[in-house]
């Protein structure tokens, strides 16, 4: 923590090797969030960069309270509720992506191939909850933060919020259980 | 373990990371950003390897980062400006910076430093005209050259050259160019003494000839410094006739001792320089690269949405036909080379045809005139044609949707460039 707030401080004076190393710090947290809210990887890596660009431009001015990782995922939260609030319904080419930076390099082809199918139904699964499931667990499980803090996000109760991410898990759990059951 | 507790373990295995590409983006534009909002200069000077690095990594940060160079160039001249008192040698001296119009400086630091040599001139005003720095020895030799709205590069060993718009790095030019100048450097101490950031000692010379040291001493306590920061002392010899500074030095407190870190010396102040210092043409066969001419699309009649999906359009087009010259101008300036190495050595595809260009959306938090285009595009890869954004299922990951961001090249309102997404 000393060192987050000392990063902090050297950021707000301007220096670049505290940003550059706070990104690299939090930056698969923030991507790996807004992947899973966003179910998309190029509007994810737009969000995730927006809230960096937006949390360097105002440094001078941020008061962070709790944790920076904290706080830079419920920005990424904010920002991904709001993109998906403008998206419209006109053209939406949603597909495949020939992405070489999600397989994991050196792993044997066969259970990388397996690994990846199985990523790909969970998050297909996950990106079928509603959202406020959807973000509740993401931001519980990829973005750790307390229930208390999701629901402060949401601007629900605790017992909302936990409920909120109890549902969405038992629902995965439904949709998934075949899997299981192998 | 339930069904539950597996589907959380699962959960928490799922990650995605980032790619070089997109670290650059954030890292770049983010740099700007903080550099646009704070007012303080760094407080850690970044390694020439670095800076050089991103030079030639990513064309969206050269011009950025060229600057920076100067900054790195003269931070040494900042750190002086972090640390001065109004005292008699420090006031004559600011009186006698207001009337130099040349200076040749010079890095004479431990031997771990690159040679660098800067030439500066100044206007009638005091705000510098042009400059030019030498950098490195042998395969790192380097030159740089601002003058009249440009800023040129040239690195003889790579047997590159790389022409851009001082106005597109103005500000960073302008920040860089402030750091250079004694009198702003001196000021600056000026003020970081009365703010009770340094403690000033002057020691007058005890035998004809010698110079006048000032030691500034930094007073930040150890949980003011950045992180892995040193405390730091400046010593100053000012010469005793023309009362300029003449060699600037900076010490790092280590282990309890202050360690020389950083010399520079200011071999001439007056001395005119040959204009020619501040000429640099490219030589001939060289790898130009020519950021003034031709980056992005004309935006002619088009509405700001028709050019956004059409600077797309003639970038696949582009790229369809290998034309990586073109494409690479459309996607921000980036180097040909670079793109195609991208393309065909790291993601190894080829692109076959355009299948689809989306209706351009704003983007707002992007900017004012920022969009963001959808497209599908038919590419092959290991043999295998696949059309990339349609809305087929991922196998590999994620939904994902194909989307470039899109926006107007900067200075150059009528112009459009891809800036990422691709």
């Amino acid at each position: 923590m000393n060192d987050e707030r000392s990063l902090l401080r050297s950021l707000q004076q301007g220096d670049q090797t505290a940003l550059r190393c706070i990104y690299e710090r939090h930056k698969d947290d923030l991507l790996t969030v807004a992947s899973c809210l966003l179910v998309d990887r190029t509007a994810a890596e737009d969000c995730v960069h927006d809230v960096v660009v937006s949390f360097a431009a105002g440094a001078a001015r941020l008061h962070v309270r709790g944790t920076l990782r904290g706080y830079l995922v419920a920005c990424v939260a904010n920002r991904a509720r709001d993109q998906l609030r403008r998206r419209t319904g006109h053209v939406s080419l949603t597909g495949a992506e020939d992405d070489p930076r999600l397989a994991a390099p050196g792993a044997d082809p066969a259970a990388e191939a397996e690994e990846r199918e199985e990523a790909a139904r969970l998050q297909e699964a996950v990106a079928g909850l509603p959202y406020e499931q959807r973000e509740a667990i993401t931001l519980h499980v990829h973005g750790g933060l307390t229930f208390r803090e999701i629901a402060l996000q949401q601007g629900v109760s605790i017992n909302t919020a936990q409920s909120r991410y109890r549902y969405g898990i038992a629902r995965l759990s439904e949709l998934l259980t075949p899997r299981f059951k192998k | 373990m339930t069904p539950s507790d597996e589907i959380e373990r699962l959960l928490a295995g799922y990650r995605v990371t980032t790619d070089a590409a997109l670290d650059r983006r954030v890292l770049a534009d983010a740099s700007a950003a903080l550099a646009r909002g704070t007012t303080m200069a760094p407080v850690a000077k970044p390694s020439r390897f670095w800076i050089w690095s991103i030079i030639m990594q990513n064309n969206w940060t050269k011009s950025a980062a060229a600057a920076t160079i100067l900054a790195v160039a003269g931070v040494t001249l900042v750190i002086l400006a972090r640390s001065a008192t109004p005292s008699y040698a420090l006031e004559q001296t600011l009186k006698a910076n207001q009337a130099v119009r040349t200076v040749h400086a010079r890095n004479v630091s431990p031997p771990a430093a690159e040679p660098q040599d800067m030439w500066l001139e100044y206007d009638d005003r005091g705000g510098v005209l042009r400059l030019r720095l030498e950098e490195g020895v042998g395969k790192t030799f380097r030159i740089m050259v601002w003058a009249k709205g440009e800023l040129r590069w040239f690195s003889p060993s790579k047997n590159e050259f790389i022409v851009m718009h001082a106005a597109d790095v103005q500000q960073e030019l302008r920040s860089a160019m402030e750091l250079w100048d004694p009198k702003f450097a001196l000021e600056s101490i000026h003020r970081l003494e009365q703010q009770g950031a340094v403690k000033i000692q002057v020691k007058m010379p005890k035998a004809d000839g010698e110079p006048i040291t000032v030691e500034a001493t930094e007073t930040k306590r150890p949980e003011e410094l950045p992180v892995g920061g040193y405390p730091l002392r400046y010593v100053f010899l000012v010469d005793p006739k023309s009362k300029v500074v003449i060699q600037r030095d900076t010490y790092r407190l280590v282990k309890g001792s202050y360690g020389l870190h950083d010399r520079r010396r200011y071999l001439e102040y007056y001395a005119p320089i040959d204009p020619g210092k501040f000429v640099l043409e490219p030589p001939k066969a060289v790898k130009l690269e020519d950021r003034t001419q031709g980056i992005g699309m004309a935006q002619d009649k088009m509405t700001d949405a028709e050019a956004a999906a059409a600077v797309l359009r003639q970038y696949l087009e582009a790229l369809i036909t290998k034309d990586y010259a073109t494409a690479g101008r459309l996607y921000n300036g980036k180097p040909a080379d670079e793109l195609r190495q991208r393309i065909e050595e790291q993601l190894k595809v080829r692109y076959l045809r355009v299948v689809a260009i989306g209706k351009a959306e704003p983007k707002p938090e992007g900017g004012p005139r920022v969009f963001q285009v959808p497209f599908a595009v038919e590419l092959e890869k290991d043999g295998v044609k696949e059309i990339a954004g349609p809305p087929v299922k991922s196998g590999a990951g994620p939904r994902t949707q194909r989307k470039v961001t899109v926006r107007p090249v900067v200075g150059k309102p009528d112009r459009w460039v891809i800036e990422g997404g691709i």
